[in-house]
């Protein structure tokens, strides 16, 4: 493996000066007649953090990523990259570099070339440009394969080419815009693993754009879930799952057990003490600023429910299982309340017979309950 | 073993074409001929394409043809190369009332824009000659390119330039890096296209080209009207060849764009793998 190349930064100045977040979005808006694509996002994105934008198809997440590139003029608000304004500045001055969804590799050029395009443009001499081509190939391992056509190349094998060829103009922020999504699974886990460990060797800001929440998670040191061309949450993988603000995002980051609520009592520091239908009362966590007898909606993740017995630090329900669906390295099960509605249990493992038409005693901890502000909509725009 | 008789269509298809190519044959078959008479065969002889070869006003208009082909190929290439590019960023009424323009210059007869060149170059005091021949030719090469560089333009994804772009190429370095060589292949079948165009033409050439400049198809037609000579044959028979040969040449490079022979071995190899 190769040394990481020295600290990314050009001019190196920008980076060693201040704690500048590497990326400060102001007020950003665009619009495409009547259509808000973005519409407000004020964002701070720290130097060599993994940062994602997620969200369904429309959201503006790709809009936002093409108004820092430069590609996209913004209708109004502000850009800076360590600092400085670059909103006025056009893409071949800005001091950021993308990875496109196609690739976009120059099909005329063999991978040396491609991959030394922009030094070309720098007019980096001869011998320097030599040896971080060949660096940045090592790096993404593709060493050797400099004579061959694009079209000689599979789709991961470009990928890893386009990557190079970014990364060797040593940007501020290397943005990516779901360079993943033409790839078959397996082969997207193994690009995962070899992103996150690049970015990790180089220190280069990432700002990724993605519509598949588990790549997200895997590889991001935040996360930012958006909406109609607004950032509904932004936080940790963790912070986002564990506490989402909205329906919306709860459904986004992951299935879950949605119980309308009422709230009974405000207890102080995000506590409440909540009544459910066939559950009863009971207290836990949520998002802040929920009033007494407000609409609520409790929400339970399938791994968090067992079979098990309810106890002073538990609550559940006794339901029956109406479907069940081995997944391979989970169980799925779906049963139903008495009251009609319907719950989704995930089991690792098969401790106990499950089988259609069984009836269980289910319980779950106070603590993974998590309760929201109700939002229908939300809830299904993000299924 | 039944014999099965050939579908009306065959046998329709099949006269058709032998009308069809019936007079080009006999042009080849008798430029070899050593009779000067139509009539018969009587003997393999390639002295008729030496008399056109050592023939002086052969030579000479000969050459006219080359130079006008030339001349209007590179001002019709970069009239539709600059064409296509602006198309492209055009609004789309602009780009129907362009469209317009183009495709009316193909359709629009030949002898109809000849005739009002003819009067225009009078009115202005324009002497007819070489230039204004190219000046007709450059009227439909120019239309023809630019559909040519149109379609081309189209299938090349945007994405490309926006890369080029992303790290670090301006405008005209987007253009001379990755938009031309693109371009190439299809610039390549325009020019050949056109030269074709220029080779064959008669109406405009007549019209426009006064007493100084006669490409050869203005000589031919005059060698016709006279007596038809086997030479006129020859040189009937070499003028198709280079229209073969063009054609075939723009067709092949249609079909191994963009990186040449190399991307069907590219093929050829990811296949077997």
């Amino acid at each position: 493996m190769s040394e990481a190349p020295a600290i990314a930064g050009d001019p190196v100045a920008a980076r060693t000066a201040s704690a500048e977040p590497a990326v400060r979005l102001v007020g950003l808006y665009r619009s495409y007649g009547d259509v808000r694509a973005v519409d407000g996002i004020d964002v701070e994105i720290a130097d060599g953090e993994f940062f994602s934008m997620i969200g369904p198809s429309g959201c503006g997440k790709t809009t936002t990523l093409r108004m820092i590139a430069g590609l996209v003029e913004p209708s109004a608000g502000r850009i800076e990259v360590h600092g400085r304004d670059v909103t006025a500045l056009r893409p071949h001055r800005r001091p950021v570099n993308t990875v496109f969804q196609q690739y976009a590799l120059f099909p005329h050029l063999n991978v040396f070339e491609n991959v030394a395009f922009g030094l070309r443009e720098r007019r980096t001499p001869r011998a320097e440009l030599a040896t971080r081509v060949a660096e940045m190939l090592d790096l993404v391992e593709m060493t050797g394969r400099e004579a061959n056509r694009p079209t000689q190349l599979s789709g991961g094998q470009q990928q890893r080419v386009a990557l190079a060829r970014s990364l060797v103009l040593r940007p501020e922020v290397l943005l990516l815009d779901e360079p993943l999504g033409a790839l078959d699974l397996k082969l997207r886990k193994q690009l995962q693993l070899q992103l996150k460990r690049i970015q990790q060797e180089v220190g280069i800001t990432f700002v990724y754009v993605t519509h598949d929440q588990e790549e997200a998670f895997f590889m991001s040191d935040r996360v930012a879930i958006m909406r109609d061309g607004r950032i509904e949450q932004l936080g940790t993988p963790q912070r986002v799952y564990e506490t989402p603000v909205t329906e919306f995002v709860a459904e986004f980051v992951g299935a879950s057990n949605r119980f309308p609520a009422r709230i009974v009592d405000v207890l102080g520091g995000d506590a409440y003490e909540a009544e459910a239908d066939g559950i009863g009362r009971f207290r836990c966590q949520g998002v802040p600023r929920l009033v007494r007898d407000q609409s609520a909606c409790a929400i339970v993740r399938p791994e968090a429910i067992s079979v098990a017995p309810v106890t002073a630090d538990r609550c559940g329900v006794t339901a029956t299982v109406v479907d069940l669906a081995y997944l391979g390295h989970e169980i799925s099960c779906l049963l139903e309340m008495p009251s009609g509605d319907q719950l989704s249990m995930s089991l690792r493992q098969q401790r106990e017979p499950m089988e259609v038409g069984r009836s269980c005693g289910l319980s779950w901890r106070l603590d993974d309950i998590w309760l929201l502000a109700r939002d229908d909509a939300g809830a299904q725009a993000a299924v | 073993m039944k014999l099965r008789l050939p579908r009306p269509t065959s046998v329709f298809t099949g006269i058709v074409m032998i009308c069809l190519y019936l007079p080009i044959i006999a042009v080849v078959v008798y430029s070899l001929d050593k009779s000067a008479d139509l009539i018969g065969w009587t003997g393999f002889t390639t002295h008729w394409y030496s008399v056109a070869f050592h023939d002086p006003e052969v030579r000479r208009d000969l050459l006219t043809s080359l130079e006008v082909a030339s001349a209007s190929t590179v001002i019709s290439l970069t009239i539709a190369v600059c064409a296509g590019l602006w198309t492209r960023g055009a609004s789309p009424r602009a780009r129907r009332i362009f469209d317009g323009l183009t495709y009316s210059r193909i359709v629009l007869p030949e002898i109809v824009f000849a005739l009002g060149l003819l009067i225009l170059f009078s009115k202005l005091h324009i002497g007819y000659g070489v230039w204004a021949i190219v000046a007709g030719h450059v009227v439909f090469n120019s239309a023809y390119a630019t559909i040519i560089i149109q379609a081309r333009l189209a299938s090349l994804s945007s994405t490309l330039e926006e890369a080029a772009a992303d790290l670090g190429a301006n405008r005209w370095r987007v253009f001379r890096r990755i938009t031309f060589p693109l371009l190439v292949p299809a610039v390549l079948v325009a020019a050949l296209l056109a030269i074709s165009f220029s080779f064959d033409d008669v109406i405009v050439s007549q019209f426009l080209g006064g007493t100084s400049a006669e490409p050869i198809s203005v000589l031919l037609l005059g060698m016709i009207r006279l007596h038809v000579t086997p030479e006129v044959n020859a040189i009937g028979t070499a003028l198709m060849l280079i229209t073969l040969v063009s054609f075939s040449t723009a067709g092949l490079i249609t079909v191994l764009r963009p990186t040449g022979a190399g991307h069907l071995l590219a093929l050829g190899r990811r296949a077997a793998e």
